[in-house]
């Protein structure tokens, strides 16, 4: 059941009609608990009992390390919970990906290894859920947040269905207090909720849909395709990844938000970063400040005595970052070549700071610089295998001309025309605008939109991106 | 929803909602009338046919439709060569479409005949004009090609009165609703123009590959289906198994299968066309048949109905080399039933008297 089907919106209808009838907020945080387990069922039981059966291993964790009188015993319960989480994130994910890169090396060595024939499916949105579980028990371990003593509590935080299969990554901190009281919601929250489902809604089916044929078509035969085919290709994806993850997690926000929660802003115009670190400040922002938090820090953060250790921590961060994406040594060498040009940005900064008469026009050059490094290395995240994407990356620097099939021209003006719309949209505070428009007005606005939106829905969905992960 | 700071009455949202909708309705009705031709959207299979049908105009006389029984089963090649020499000798194509419905039926022969030519003004022999219409074609797509172009671009009005008399009372609840519930909802997607401008912008390419597949060798829209042997085992056990005696149950007729003639018939850019109805095989035939009249008639004329799915006339249908699965033909299997069903349409005039010269 994805956010932009007609299933989803049935069932969302029904989830508010019940859940602002009822009038206690335990008859409510149990049936969002239902309705959640329902919503995550309708993929596959399974997925539902799994989940929660690792809640409430969890909780339960949690529970001991707060009552535990020792350090010793706190850390026992910390470690099960992350060795429980790991271990199910490393089976469903990463089983075949370690198993098959331990054959290919044992192969090079002249070893013949057979691969154990395991069907192993992967339960939607494990890697969000799992890392979500973590944070609670390793933040109830540091001691910045109490436990939370009643298990459907802690199993309606765990399962929240508007951001259970692919985040943003919720942080007990910031959401369990809101579990406490009966949620209100006022009209212009509505509007603004409504108007943020939209612009997912029109991110994810009117774009992300729309282009990614022209993106499977080259990247699935890059050979064939021409140079300039390729380069507009890997502008498609970069606009794809965006609306397609960012539009999800707008929805999320908003379905949220309709019935009174509040979920972190997870994308902040990551194309108009002037720097990789701000890039990572911008994408997925749920995400990296989960990794820094709990990966960056851990390690020592920016707080060594060299910078070197600093630059070191940085590395291991991004290549756990990309090696989150997904089971595939082309999302390593992705987090990679982001954590090196962090190392590299910070470097290049350090010797060479610039003046406040050079500000102006670096910033821009750096916003140039930044965003093509990120295209390029989109190629890493998008292409099935290292010669594919080698070979998109040959044609992105002009290298080579490529084949001789074309996809239209026009096409290459999509990617900057958003990014010139976005920019636009946020000095002028669009968003703002259509939200402080009188009811009556904004049900006409909202129903015109509608109208538009619909008409540009594509020949057959496609599932997010972002699931898979 | 409980609201805090200021709170609307309910009439206030009502009336919301109202304009939702009215805001919603006005803007889809002026797409729509800015949207000429839905049909020619791109949708699938059915635009190369469209293509190829615009490449073949005033060469060709005769056409039959359908759905993929009649795509991969009827052989425009077999079919002539059988009614040469005959007072029926044609020049015809394939237009059917897989995953078809009648109302696609519907929309290719009306394009079809809105575009033919007679003969004499082609420059062509006389020849009578044959649209072959796949009587068991369903009413409707299947339920997940709804949101689909190939049903949302054809779903007018006029298409979707149609499809809602391609029922009987005979029918149980839940058909007879479901198709004429499934008609008013594609209806209503039609007209709120649903993937009709991503339709418009991001237009896919033409399927070289369905181009050349189905008109290379003289093909003229017929898609061959090969043979397996595993196949072939399974349904020559499927044979096997099913009584010797085969049931006859009365074939269902519904008033829209006589209202697509009628329309057909004045949809014909030429005076003379002529119809006929015919019903391809499947294997579960064996078991039970259906039995439909000789012909029904419409549009003051009879329309023959020739049904190959009668293992008791036509037993060399039903043997498994002629088959890909339990319901299409390979290439070889569409030669002999397509040559069957030339020799039935040359039966049934010979015994009727000729067909009308198309052009009048």
């Amino acid at each position: 059941m994805l956010f932009v089907e007609v299933n989803f919106f049935l069932f969302f209808a029904v989830v508010l009609f019940i859940y602002w009838s009822l009038r206690s907020n335990e008859l409510r945080k149990w049936f969002v608990l239902f309705a959640s387990y329902y919503f995550y069922g309708s993929w596959d039981w399974r997925f539902a009992a799994m989940l929660f059966l690792l809640s409430t291993l969890d909780w339960f964790f949690a529970l001991q390390i707060s009552n535990s009188g020792t350090q010793r015993t706190r850390k026992v319960y910390v470690t099960a919970s992350l060795a429980m989480n790991l271990s199910v994130l490393g089976f469903f994910k990463y089983f075949h990906f370690f198993v098959g890169s331990a054959i290919a090396a044992a192969n090079a060595l002249h070893f013949s290894l057979d691969e154990p024939t395991l069907r192993i499916i992967l339960p939607v949105g494990v890697s969000f859920f799992t890392f979500q579980s973590l944070s609670y028990t390793i933040d109830v371990y540091r001691r910045e947040i109490p436990p939370v003593h009643n298990l459907r509590d802690y199993l309606m935080f765990s399962s929240f269905f508007p951001q259970l299969v692919a985040g943003p990554i919720v942080r007990p901190k910031y959401f369990v207090p809101q579990m406490s009281s009966l949620r209100h919601i006022t009209l212009d929250e509505v509007k603004s909720m409504l108007y943020l489902f939209l612009l997912g809604y029109i991110k994810k089916v009117c774009i992300a849909d729309n282009i990614s044929p022209y993106v499977d078509q080259v990247f699935n035969h890059p050979a064939a395709y021409s140079g300039l085919a390729s380069i507009i290709a890997t502008w498609l994806y970069t606009v794809q990844i965006f609306c397609d993850f960012s539009g999800y997690s707008d929805m999320a926000i908003a379905v949220a938000g309709l019935i009174g929660y509040k979920l972190v802003l997870n994308f902040n115009a990551p194309y108009l970063a002037d720097s990789i670190q701000d890039f990572w400040r911008r994408w997925h922002i749920s995400l990296s400040t989960w990794i820094r938090d709990y990966i960056y820090f851990s390690l020592g953060g920016g707080r060594m005595k060299l910078r070197v250790l600093v630059y070191r921590n940085l590395l291991i961060t991004m290549l756990a970052g990309g090696l989150w994406h997904g089971a595939a040594w082309t999302f390593i060498a992705w987090g990679g070549a982001h954590g090196a040009a962090q190392v590299v940005h910070q470097e290049f900064k350090h010797h060479f700071p610039p003046t406040p008469a050079q500000e102006p026009w670096r910033r821009i050059a750096s916003w140039f610089a930044t965003l093509n490094f990120v295209c390029l290395c989109w190629i890493l995240f998008r292409a099935s295998n290292f010669a594919t994407a080698w070979l998109m990356i040959r044609r992105y620097l002009l290298l080579d001309p490529g084949g001789t099939l074309t996809i239209p021209i026009w096409l290459a003006f999509v990617g900057p025309a958003l990014l010139v719309a976005q920019f636009i949209m946020r000095r002028v505070n669009f968003g703002g605008a259509v939200c402080s428009l009188a009811l009556p007005r904004f049900a006409v606005v909202y129903g015109i939109v509608w109208a538009f939106a619909l008409s540009m829905l594509p020949l057959g969905y496609r599932p997010f991106i972002y699931f898979q992960f | 929803m409980p609201v805090s700071g200021k709170k609307p009455g309910a009439g206030e949202i009502l009336s919301a909602i109202g304009l939702w909708v009215l805001g919603f309705l006005l803007t889809a009705g002026i797409m729509h009338t800015a949207i000429r031709d839905p049909l020619h959207l791109h949708a699938d299979v059915r635009s190369e046919k469209l293509v190829m049908l615009k490449e073949w105009q005033g060469k060709v006389f005769s056409a039959a439709f359908g759905s993929s029984h009649v795509h991969n089963g009827f052989d425009p090649r077999v079919f002539d060569r059988t009614l040469s020499g005959t007072p029926l000798a044609t020049r015809s194509v394939n237009l059917a479409i897989e995953g078809g419905s009648q109302s696609e039926q519907r929309v290719m022969a009306i394009q079809f005949l809105n575009h033919l030519k007679s003969p004499r003004q082609a420059g062509a022999p006389s020849q009578p004009c044959l649209v072959l219409l796949e009587l068991e074609a369903g009413a409707n797509f299947t339920v997940p090609h709804l949101v689909h172009p190939r049903a949302i671009n054809i779903y007018d009005w006029p298409t979707a009165r149609l499809v809602t008399h391609f029922v009987t009372p005979g029918m149980s609840a839940s058909q007879r609703y479901g198709r004429i519930g499934y008609a008013l909802a594609a209806m209503a997607l039609h007209y709120t123009n649903i993937g009709m401008l991503s339709n418009l912008i991001f237009t896919p390419p033409l399927s070289q590959e369905i181009l050349t597949g189905q008109t290379q060798e003289d093909r003229r829209g017929e898609l061959e289906e090969p043979s397996d042997a595993a196949g072939m085992l399974r349904i020559s056990h499927e044979i096997a198994a099913h009584p010797k005696q085969t049931e006859l149950r009365a074939g269902v007729l519904t008033p829209g299968h006589l209202e697509l003639i009628d329309e057909l018939a004045a949809a014909s850019a030429v005076p003379g066309a002529t119809f006929v109805y015919f019903v391809m095989p499947k294997i579960s035939d064996i078991g039970v048949a259906s039995d439909y009249p000789d012909h029904l008639v419409a549009a003051g004329r009879q329309v023959p109905i020739l049904n190959l799915a009668r293992p008791d006339r036509f037993p060399q249908l039903y043997n498994a080399a002629l088959w890909h699965d339990e319901a299409h033909l390979t290439a070889h299997g569409a030669e002999v039933a397509t040559a069957l069903l030339a020799q039935e349409l040359g039966r049934w005039y010979a015994a009727h008297g000729d067909p009308p010269p198309c052009g009048g």
